[in-house]
């Protein structure tokens, strides 16, 4: 009994005397000292904090074996084991930086992200929104981008000598098949979606993830924004309509919707066209967006979509020397649900469904042209986090596809075909270290209609060249179904391939960042005819080939928030393709050699108005001329822009109001897309031509829109 | 044997009462020198004590809730951009953490309220209408959880005057609400000494420049 007492008294007397010192200094690995540091003993409350010059003391009652932790921001937690017994001096402690949250090695080759998240990213989605000349549009923005191609009677993005289809769009990795509105001839469309549904997007230029299939070039990847931050309002009224939304929020759920009506008619009268309208374009639309948050890491999304759009023009046919009225019809649906959750701490589940219609109906003097597209897909991806260093990504998709046209023209004529198509892919990112990361994988393809399987290899790597600097590469293997133009005559076509090979240096520090892509692509299997439209046995084969070869610079510095932000993008390609009704190897008509952008944006503070302007310029495209022997040899003259938005904010009847104006083409430019020669010569022998330009020299919007 | 148990008994309660008393008396010099900070490292001190103190206390969200809030503060008083969302995704961590202890503390959701407008001094352009809506959101929440308390109103009063005119803020909109923030701080009573009571200075500060 006393023995007990004995011992527990000497235990608090021992605990009383034995007070140490523990004192040292913490660096970093320049021994330069850092300060602010926490260093404590674990499971205790002595500790204290790095002074100025790195120095640290404390006292302890503990004794024996214990640990002392030393963390600070920015740097890897540090544990040291320590027998404490007596005073400890000079204890040096060399904290490492933690990369993860600094500049870890990214895998970019051929990637552009738009990200609040991510460090290692060059554009923020914002840019994307505000970037002048681009209209507001995803694809717009892109199109300042190095890689792409102008192309100003397309509006679609053309990528690296690709051609537009070769560009596939997806929105929370669910494939969108008719991202873009239905086109007239030689009239650009833009994109259905507004760029402020998207919080991410990944522009891919080449050597994508085996996650994405059956696009031969590029790939847009846009990611909806999770909740809905607050109930709000919004009416907009534009000089080509009215746009409205609605946005609900609730604890764990947001819905939003949004509508517009859009009538070009007052801006077809304010700005000369050299479009004859016999009914100027209306678009109408609506969206709807639901998410609910299912636990902690779980996320429903819901998102659908409802477009008609119709117009009515004079078409000039130049070739038949003849004027034809010409009408086109659009209704489109797109609903797309995706799941995503962590199953544990390991595994993670996504995945979704999504259905497309879209229905084009066409009117050639009478002669109706009905195309109707439906598709729908079911898609689910795993993965698994092995370790942090080991990251494993598979799954499978369906998409079914049917396509059916109806065309009454010198009689009834019904094209259509169906697809269903199978893919899985396997993909395993390796982090070797903090400087060097590999990624690699697989995916496979099946089509009902080709019935023909499909391999395709894809690898990446990255390794850090210096503190801010990385070298990135990307190869593989990538192939997509012909056109339905083309499958709707043939069945004995296979798909189209591309292989690429992408090397990139990227530079990253403070404000500024530069990029230099070199790129080799080829082009095998690519669809080759000998008649236009024809259904004739023979007729299509696979026996087209090409190649696209150059680099790509970028250039941004973005200073801070009312200072000068800037980029500036140039691309240079060499490719030439020998496909379609070619005779030999040439460059097409969508390929210009030089493509520069130059984007500029400054928010003004005393003025609260937020400006950009945007410099394109590409070098003269090839176009067919029928005088000329050598067959695409001609180039058109340079092509020039200077475009400019203007954002004013103000507080206007008790509410946030946005005036918003932008000018395309300030000065002018007199641009010349290509030439449509006459399918007759003249009593010379010469072929007539007539030059393809913009629908209107100079295009201006004026928005308003309120908030509340 | 009986006087065994009962000293082991009253040690046990002793050992129990000095570990918070020792949580308390930590608690309260943390607090003194949290009060008296000015400097960056100042802040940066009190919120490791804090942090340390969280460490061995797990029932308690105070200590998270204060080492949360200097580091907050770090990033108002001496903002290094590219270390703010460094700082702030620990800050969060720690309300994270504090949430799991007190899912409903209306305090916790002020102090979510004052960590947005952080964010958004990296990125005012790309970052201010998401988070301005996080925090309007964490206020309503706290002014719905407790109406009376000072600092849901005293937050709303400063980002409205720091907000320009033309996003509805400016000078004149943001008086009344530092007024309304005065008459609830005068009526202030902070359940327990540790209690978050800050707020009430700047407050008469910001209003006496009005």
């Amino acid at each position: 009994m006393r023995k007990i007492l004995f011992v527990l008294l000497q235990f608090l007397v021992f605990q009383l005397a034995a007070q140490v010192k523990i004192a040292g200094t913490v660096l970093d690995k320049n021994n330069e000292p850092i300060t602010g540091a926490n260093i404590f003993i674990q499971n205790s409350y002595d500790g204290t904090t790095s002074d100025s010059l790195g120095n640290f003391t404390f006292t302890t009652d503990l004794n024996g074996e214990q640990t002392l932790i030393i963390s600070f921001v920015g740097y890897k937690t540090k544990g040291l084991e320590l027998n404490i017994s007596e005073a400890i001096h000079d204890l040096k402690i060399i904290l490492e930086e933690d990369v993860s949250e600094l500049n870890e090695v990214v895998i970019n080759a051929g990637t552009f992200e738009a990200s609040d998240k991510k460090k290692s990213v060059l554009l923020k989605p914002m840019d994307i929104a505000l970037t002048a000349g681009a209209n507001g549009d995803v694809y717009g923005a892109f199109g300042t981008l190095p890689g792409t191609q102008k192309v100003g009677e397309e509006g679609r993005l053309f990528v690296r000598g690709g051609e537009a289809y070769e560009t596939k769009t997806f929105m929370d990795g669910m494939l969108v098949n008719s991202p873009y509105y239905s086109k007239m001839p030689d009239l650009p469309t833009q994109g259905r979606f507004s760029p402020l549904l998207f919080n991410g997007s990944v522009f891919s230029t080449g050597g994508y993830s085996a996650e994405y299939g059956q696009a031969l070039s590029s790939v847009v990847a846009l990611n909806t924004t999770a909740l809905e931050p607050e109930t709000k309002s919004n009416v907009s009224v534009l000089t080509v309509g009215l746009q409205g939304s609605h946005t609900h929020r609730w604890e764990n759920t947001s819905l939003a919707v949004t509508g517009e009506l859009l009538h070009t008619g007052l801006a077809n009268r304010l700005f000369p066209q050299n479009v004859d309208w016999i009914k100027d374009p209306v678009i109408a639309g609506s969206t709807l967006l639901f998410r609910h948050k299912t636990s902690e890491t779980g996320m429903i999304k819901a998102f659908g979509s409802f477009s008609y759009n119709s117009s009515d023009l004079l078409y000039d046919n130049f070739q038949e020397s003849k004027f034809q009225d010409l009408a086109l019809t659009n209704h489109n649906v797109y609903l797309n649900v995706t799941y995503n959750e962590m199953l544990n701490e390991k595994w993670m589940i996504n995945s979704g469904g999504s259905l497309n219609t879209n229905n084009d109906k066409m009117v050639l003097e009478n002669s109706p042209i009905n195309t109707l597209k439906k598709s729908s897909q079911l898609k689910t991806v795993f993965t698994n986090f092995t370790t942090d260093k080991i990251t494993t990504t598979f799954g499978a998709d369906w998409i079914g596809y049917d396509y059916l046209q109806e065309i009454q023209m010198e009689g009834d004529f019904d094209l259509g075909f169906s697809n269903q198509q199978f893919s899985s892919f396997v993909e395993s990112e390796i982090k070797i270290n903090h400087i060097l990361a590999i990624r690699a994988g697989l995916r496979a393809e099946y089509s009902s209609l080709i019935q023909k399987s499909n391999w395709m290899p894809r690898l990446s790597a990255a390794i850090k060249t210096g503190k801010n600097s990385q070298l990135s590469t990307a190869f593989g293997k990538f192939s997509q179904n012909p056109e339905d133009d083309y499958l709707k005559f043939s069945d004995e076509l296979k798909p189209e391939t591309a292989t690429h090979s992408i090397l990139t240096w990227q530079y990253k520090k403070g404000t500024k960042s530069f990029r230099l892509e070199v790129y080799n692509k080829k082009y095998s299997d690519l669809v080759k005819y000998k008649t236009e439209y024809s259904a004739g046995p023979g007729n299509y084969n696979n026996m087209g080939s090409g190649y696209s070869r150059g680099f790509d610079i970028f250039w941004r510095n973005q200073k801070e928030f009312g200072k000068s932000d800037y980029w500036i993008s140039y691309s240079f390609i060499d490719s030439k393709r020998n496909y379609h009704d070619f005779n030999e190897e040439a460059t097409p008509y969508f390929v210009s050699a030089h493509n520069l952008s130059v984007v500029y944006k400054r928010f003004i503070m005393p003025i609260r108005s937020f400006v950009s302007g945007t410099y394109s310029f590409a070098s003269g495209r090839p176009y067919y001329n029928p005088n000329n022997p050598d067959f695409l040899s001609d180039r058109t003259k340079p092509y020039n822009d200077v475009s400019i938005g203007l954002t004013h904010i103000l507080y206007l009847f008790n509410t946030q109001t946005v005036m918003h104006l932008i000018v395309n083409n300030i000065f002018g430019f007199d641009n010349v897309f290509g030439y449509t020669y006459s399918n007759t010569p003249d009593e010379t022998g010469i072929y007539p031509r007539q030059a393809i330009t913009p629908a209107s020299k100079r295009m201006a919007v004026f928005l308003i829109s309120f908030q509340f | 044997m009986k006087t065994l148990t009962t000293l082991l008994f009253t040690l046990f309660i002793l050992t129990t009462n000095a570990q918070s008393e020792k949580y308390e008396q930590a608690m309260s010099k943390a607090l003194e020198s949290l009060n008296q900070a000015t400097t960056n490292d100042d802040f940066i001190t009190a919120a490791n004590t804090f942090e340390r103190i969280s460490m061995n206390e797990k029932n308690e969200w105070l200590p998270l809730y204060y080492s949360a809030y200097a580091n907050i503060v770090v990033c108002y008083v001496n903002p290094d951009k590219e270390q703010t969302d460094a700082i702030l995704d620990k800050a969060q961590n720690f309300i994270d953490q504090a949430f799991k202890v007190a899912p409903k503390e209306l305090e916790l959701f002020v102090l979510q309220a004052f960590l947005y407008p952080a964010r958004i001094t990296v990125d005012p352009m790309g970052r201010g209408v998401e988070y301005m809506g996080k925090m309007n959101q964490a206020l309503d929440e706290a002014i719905r959880l407790n109406p009376e308390n000072p600092r849901s109103y005293y937050l709303r009063a400063i980002t409205t005057l720091n907000m320009p005119e033309a996003f509805g803020g400016g000078a004149a909109l943001a008086k009344p609400i530092f007024e309304t923030a005065k008459e609830k701080f005068d009526k202030f009573r902070p359940e327990t000494t540790l209690s978050p009571n800050w707020g009430k200075e700047q407050n008469e500060q910001e209003l006496s420049k009005l």
